[in-house]
């Protein structure tokens, strides 16, 4: 493997994003900058992109007292391990059978998958209300399962059914020319090879969980059930918000989002790509 | 050539998803299409009204621009976030001491709550003591400039500030694709100069086709139905010049209890994403057939 | 044994159990309330000791902000699942639950309860809408212009007491480099609090509530001098620069600072002030001279669903006026008859006390629909921007007050 690279073509890549790291990092320095602010920072004329002389640890306090973010936190965290896992499978299978099964109308029957993702959420905040109250599955995490794991697989399906398109069908043949039957190949074969997608999708489905909010908002009314998002809420008061707070409390709970990340990213490494031939 | 027959393990893989999508998406987007047929701002009071909600909506200016304006957002994100995003995953593919770090900062914006976000940069777009204008000055150039305050530049403002957040989810997205291209052709493709370019346009660019059918889905989409960013920035103004087809349906129908229309406008945008979409990736997958 | 004393001892056995029912533990009453999360670290730690010391009674509180609390109640009130009280503020907000039969009408019970040596009769009316009582008053606001008096005293401003003296102090004011007016207009209902006072000024008390009930029409005089008085103001530099869009949140920090000079907010000011950590002694108020004296007022309140039981009512009843009345640390108190404010908040007592002979009109943004309401704010931004004319403006204004009362 030689890697010929010329001078300039480095440069200029690392160039661009060193540049654009920089735009990037701005905002995040203002989030950390108001985050060990006290209140009384704001009014003193500092300005809102600088640090204060003494760090308010204060704030990252008041966010778990006040805003109880580790109850949120806990709560939330409950819901992701249990609904993104479940969410994957049931995505994967529909989409290992819209690649690899005979399916009549396979095109139709994806892009009638597709339809949740055009759907505005707010639509189905009504019926889905009026559904759960017959149902008594109002402040159930069941309830919630339910509903997310619905929205949630347009956009698996879609991600898996690209990337599943991309495994040669050699690698069919070949588990079948072994013994495998149809389910053995989706376990064995198509889904270790599928890691990548996979890797994906437990990030974006684990984020979109943890920042979720207007479901979570309606279906959950049990303050003790309640979700991170409405932890931060907290500093949004009626006649002014504590910034300082607020930061403070999205920095803490950007956390176990980061953790998730950096621990399935790696799978985005050039190395997998060896088992799959063209 | 489509397959004549379902097999019967297909149905067993697709049933648990299908029950659930018929509970939680197809029934919502029929109870909206039923009310969008009726006018009423109470409930439980509404008439009966037909189509009347639609051809209303094609005399309503503020509707209008909304339309406008997401038309607008959509082919922005086609270009720009595509692009970029493309750009940081094939930089950022490359092992390099730090990637991880650069890997982290890239996505961190999309893991932030959105409030915080709106905060953030209506900070930086500030006309007197933002970051922007600051910046500005430093380098010499005086400006009061309200970024979100003039019409012509609120909805642009605000798709930038929106980028910062939007770019996450496309990169990682491109980073897993990427992986399904063989490492000897992804070294060929590597930027070194003007020749590496044109073999990255004509060999990588194909490869990723299938990503770019998930990618451009759902910046497509999700172009439609941005929300959150608009609210947070300039709610909608100065005079509505910043309102898109999802705050519109939003104030409709939760502020003005105009439930029926506002559930016109809902289907409105899901009829105009499937207009686009089904489209393209019926497009899309018919190519893969005949592979 | 004889089928009549099988039937006896079963007699015996029904009685004695009725009778023990009677004197067995009811169950406590249980209420759902959705509270305003603004209020929270202060209501979650009084209802735990009323709780704790009334174990006849089980309420379970959950909390909205600003902005979710209102599409809650509309997706709750659509599906029928609406808790047993919630907050609300007043006028058509509010009035939206009455209309469609959510409520219950607490008009009886008031009267059955003497209500009116109770609470604040202002208070009380803010609350009554469409001819019902439609919730408990908790709160009432009261808005007048707070300044910085250091400010003043360096641009050698007094406070002004009549339009002019206004007039003259904003000029006085921006030749000293402060802008007059920290106001915000991205939600438009805080810039508003100025253009309602100049509506004021210009139409005078009847005009103004006739306008402001839709009685009247807005394409008239009074509403053109007001606004074009508001695009005279913007030109003249009055306001922030890009102050359309600007966050109501932001603006004490412009206060605060010195860069301008004074904010239209209820008498929260103390409160809000002193924990952002500001000494409220710096600033002082005045109501905004409309040549009427009237100040601006809305109230809020917690609404009753309309399925309650009596005794859920009394007990909502008892804990909500509790819980507001023992609430003076955190915001607006129990708008009850013999109510004054701490010594913490002097500017909040001075404030109550002239309101009580003042006389108060109806923020505009209650007193309006939604829809309204949106039409007159995005007038305000056209006209900032130049845009529109304050005749277009007054017109379009009236237009949509047409099509919503075409509509109902």
């Amino acid at each position: 493997m030689k890697k010929k690279l010329s001078r300039p073509g480095t440069w200029l890549m690392y160039g661009v994003l060193l540049l654009l790291s920089l735009i990037w990092i701005a905002p995040l320095f203002t989030l950390i900058a108001t985050a060990v602010k006290t209140k009384k920072d704001f009014f003193s004329g500092l300005g809102l992109f600088q640090f204060p002389s003494t760090i308010a640890w204060s704030n990252f306090q008041a966010a778990f007292t006040t805003g109880h973010l580790l109850r949120y936190m806990r709560n939330d965290l409950i819901i992701c391990c249990m609904k993104v896992p479940l969410g994957i499978l049931l995505e994967a299978m529909a989409a290992f059978a819209l690649t690899r099964l005979r399916v009549r109308h396979r095109t139709g029957l994806f892009i009638f998958f597709l339809v949740g993702m055009m759907l505005p959420m707010q639509v189905a905040l009504v019926p889905i209300s009026v559904v759960f109250n017959k149902l008594n599955l109002f402040n159930t995490y069941f309830g919630l399962f339910y509903v997310y794991v619905g929205f949630g697989l347009s956009f698996g399906i879609l991600v898996f059914r690209g990337f599943f398109q991309s495994i040669p069908k050699e690698m069919d043949e070949a588990a079948y020319i072994d013994g495998c039957n149809k389910f053995q190949l989706f376990t064995r074969v198509i889904l270790p090879l599928a890691k990548p997608a996979t890797a994906t999708l437990l990030i974006s489905d684990f984020l979109a969980t943890w920042n979720e909010f207007l479901l979570a908002n309606v279906i959950i009314t049990n303050d003790g059930l309640k979700t991170v998002p409405t932890g931060i809420l907290t500093f949004v008061g009626q006649h002014g918000t504590d910034y300082g707070g607020l930061c403070a409390g999205v920095l803490i709970s950007i956390v176990p989002v980061m953790i998730v990340y950096f621990v399935f990213q790696k799978y985005f490494v050039a190395g997998m790509a060896g088992a799959i031939k063209q | 050539m489509e397959n004549k027959r379902t097999e019967s393990a297909a149905i067993l893989f697709l049933l648990p998803a299908t029950v659930i999508y018929l509970s939680v998406i197809v029934f919502p987007v029929f109870y909206s299409l039923y009310l969008s047929l009726f006018t009423g701002s109470g409930i439980n009071n509404w008439t009966f009204c037909g189509v009347q909600n639609y051809t209303a909506l094609f005399k309503d200016s503020i509707f209008l621009t909304s339309f406008g304006n997401s038309v607008i957002w959509m082919v922005l994100s086609l270009i720009f976030t595509t692009g970029l995003s493309l750009l940081l995953a094939v930089i950022l593919n490359r092992s390099f001491p730090g990637r991880t770090f650069f890997r982290g900062l890239f996505y961190l914006p999309a893991v932030v709550a959105l409030i915080a976000v709106a905060i953030t940069w209506r900070w930086i777009y500030h006309p007197t003591f933002g970051f922007i204008n600051q910046l500005l000055s430093a380098f010499g150039v005086k400006t009061g400039q309200a970024w979100l305050s003039q019409p012509q530049s609120a909805l642009l403002a605000c798709f930038f500030a929106a980028q910062w957040q939007a770019i996450g989810q496309p990169m990682i997205l491109f980073l897993a694709g990427l992986q399904t291209i063989p490492n000897d052709v992804m070294e060929a493709a590597v930027i070194d100069g003007a020749g590496s370019f044109r073999r990255f346009i004509s060999i990588t660019i194909p490869l990723l086709r299938n990503t770019f059918v998930v990618v451009i889905s759902t910046l497509m989409m999700g172009a439609l139905k941005v929300f959150d960013i608009i609210i947070g920035l300039t709610d909608g103004g100065p005079n509505n010049a910043s309102q898109v087809l999802a705050s519109y349906m939003y104030s409709q129908t939760f502020e003005y209890n105009h439930w029926g229309y506002g559930a016109a406008i809902a289907c409105f945008m899901v009829l105009l994403m499937a207009f686009i979409v089904i489209p393209y990736v019926s497009f899309t997958a018919r190519n893969q057939e005949d592979r | 044994m004889s089928i009549k004393k099988v039937l006896a001892c079963v007699l015996a056995l029904t009685l004695c159990v009725s009778l023990t029912a009677g004197f067995a533990e009811t169950a406590p009453v249980e209420l759902t309330y959705w509270a305003h999360s603004g209020v929270k670290t202060s209501i979650e730690p009084m209802t735990e000791a009323y709780l704790a010391a009334h174990p006849e009674v089980k309420i379970t509180v959950s909390y909205y902000a600003t902005d979710d609390i209102k599409p809650a109640l509309k997706v709750a009130a659509s599906s029928d699942t609406l808790p047993d009280m919630w907050f609300n503020w007043g006028g058509s907000l509010a009035g939206y639950y009455v209309t469609n039969g959510c409520t219950y009408d607490l008009t009886q019970y008031a009267a059955d309860h003497d209500w009116r040596s109770l609470f604040n009769g202002g208070a009380l009316d803010l609350c009554t809408l469409n001819g019902q009582l439609a919730g408990i008053p908790t709160s009432m606001a009261m808005l007048s212009m707070y300044y910085k008096k250091d400010v003043f005293e360096k641009c050698g401003v007094a406070v002004p007491t009549t339009f002019d003296e206004l007039e003259a102090a904003c000029a006085k004011l921006k030749e000293n480099g402060v802008v007059p007016f920290a106001t915000a207009g991205m939600y438009g209902w805080h810039l508003m609090r100025i253009i309602e006072q100049l509506i004021e000024y210009y139409a005078g008390p009847e005009l103004h509530d006739q306008l402001q009930n839709m009685t009247t029409s807005w394409d008239c005089d009074a509403v053109i001098k007001a606004l074009t008085k508001y695009q005279e103001w913007v030109h003249k530099g009055y306001f922030p620069d890009g102050f359309i869009t600007s966050s109501p949140d932001d603006t004490e920090m412009l206060l605060a600072s010195g860069q301008a000079a004074m904010d239209p907010e209820g008498q929260w000011f103390d409160n809000t002030a002193t924990n952002d950590g500001l000494d409220i002694s710096e600033f002082d108020w005045f109501p905004f001279p409309n040549g009427t004296g009237r100040i601006s007022a809305f109230g809020e309140m917690v609404q009753l669903n309309k399925k309650l039981t009596p005794e859920q009512v009394d007990a909502a009843v008892q804990y909500v006026t509790y819980i507001f009345a023992n609430d003076t640390a955190h915001q607006l108190a129990l708008p009850s008859a013999n109510f004054s404010y701490p010594e913490t908040q002097p500017h909040a007592e001075k404030v109550f006390e002239y309101a009580k002979t003042a006389g108060s009109f109806t923020i505009t943004d209650q007193a309006f629909p939604t829809e309204v309401a949106d039409v007159l704010f995005s007038q305000q931004d056209a006209l900032a921007m130049d845009s529109t004319t304050p005749e277009q403006a007054a017109a379009a204004i009236q237009a949509a007050v047409e099509k919503y009362l075409a509509a109902k």
